[in-house]
């Protein structure tokens, strides 16, 4: 770099943050040795930074940490999918009982069924019994 | 133990160490809650998204590789997160602060001079609200945080060429922005 050629505003800016390679950086501050209007740049840079460094600090008001775990928590239990799961679940539960309901009733008619035949039996018994009997007779 | 490294609390956590996270949690709490004050200009969303950000460094500690680069990880975990709710505002650039945080503290000064850093602090927040997003993201990772170039483009997920043009253009831009407020005042 030549003492006429102005480093370009990023390697000034790089120069100034300590951020250029040594060999770069003697070029850099070789330049601005001869250089005013480089060096008023680089005062700028220092004014602007420590105008930065005054500004205040924004202050936490309480540790996040008990926040932190909650969320971890809250993040841990059980994901949305386990709730389409169980109304899967659910539905799978209604369409299985539909059936044994149906068959229930089957039960529940051939209990019916069966109380008939038994009285038939009965009627067929003392039917049976009043033959024999007037058979005797 | 409290003197232990980042990558050793990270790697004692992903070991099962609960109270790892604790001490990375409240030795990092602050530095994130500022980084995303500054970004955001809300001190109630940057809250918000402190806690977001460390919930989501703990989902992520499985993947933590330990080469020192800590800070620059939980930045770029933080920036996400404010980039992203930048984005949901549907907004590039900040709102002025005005009253987000308190600037009057400046202890063992007279009253006139306190004024003066007050409103100067204040032209200067509202500078740096009015950069684009990235440049201000570069320039508070600088200037609040003390990250170099290397680890502000780690953070950033870029180059330390581009973080050196960001800068440049940050620093141009809040040149322009106080040169402008000091003009009108």
């Amino acid at each position: 770099m030549t003492d006429r050629k102005h480093p370009a505003g990023e390697q000034l800016q790089a120069y100034h943050d300590g951020e250029l390679e040594h060999t770069v950086a003697s070029e850099v501050a070789s330049h601005c040795e001869s250089c005013e209007s480089c060096r008023a740049v680089l005062a700028e840079l220092d004014q602007l930074n420590s105008v930065m460094a005054s500004a205040p600090t924004p202050e936490l008001p309480h540790s996040i940490w008990p926040l932190v775990q909650s969320g971890r928590q809250r993040e841990t239990g059980l994901p949305p999918i386990f709730a389409y799961a169980a109304c899967a679940v659910g539905i799978l539960i209604g369409i299985l009982l539909g059936p044994i309901q149906f068959s229930t009733e089957e039960v529940t008619t051939d209990l019916a069924w069966s109380e008939t035949v038994t009285v038939w039996n009965q009627q067929a018994t003392s039917s049976l019994l009043s033959v024999y009997q007037s058979g005797l007779e | 133990m409290t003197d232990r490294t980042d990558d050793t609390l990270m790697m004692d956590y992903v070991g099962g160490d609960e109270n790892a996270m604790r001490i990375l949690v409240e030795r990092w709490e602050r530095p994130v809650f500022a980084f995303l004050v500054r970004m955001l200009g809300s001190s109630e969303e940057a809250e918000d998204l402190c806690q977001e950000s460390f919930i989501k460094l703990i989902k992520s500690a499985g993947r933590y590789r330990p080469q020192g680069k800590f800070q620059s990880w939980l930045f770029r975990i933080a920036g996400n997160q404010a980039r992203s709710r930048l984005r949901r505002r549907k907004i590039l650039r900040w709102l002025p602060l005005t009253n987000e945080y308190d600037t009057t503290k400046s202890p063992g000064r007279g009253t006139l001079d306190a004024l003066v850093d007050r409103e100067e602090q204040r032209v200067v927040q509202v500078a740096i609200a009015g950069l684009p997003e990235r440049q201000r993201q570069a320039l508070v990772l600088k200037q609040f945080h003390d990250l170099n170039y290397r680890e502000i483009a780690d953070a950033m997920d870029t180059s330390v060429s581009s973080v050196q043009m960001l800068l440049h253009r940050a620093m141009t831009g809040l040149r322009k922005s106080l040169i402008s407020e000091r003009n009108k005042a």
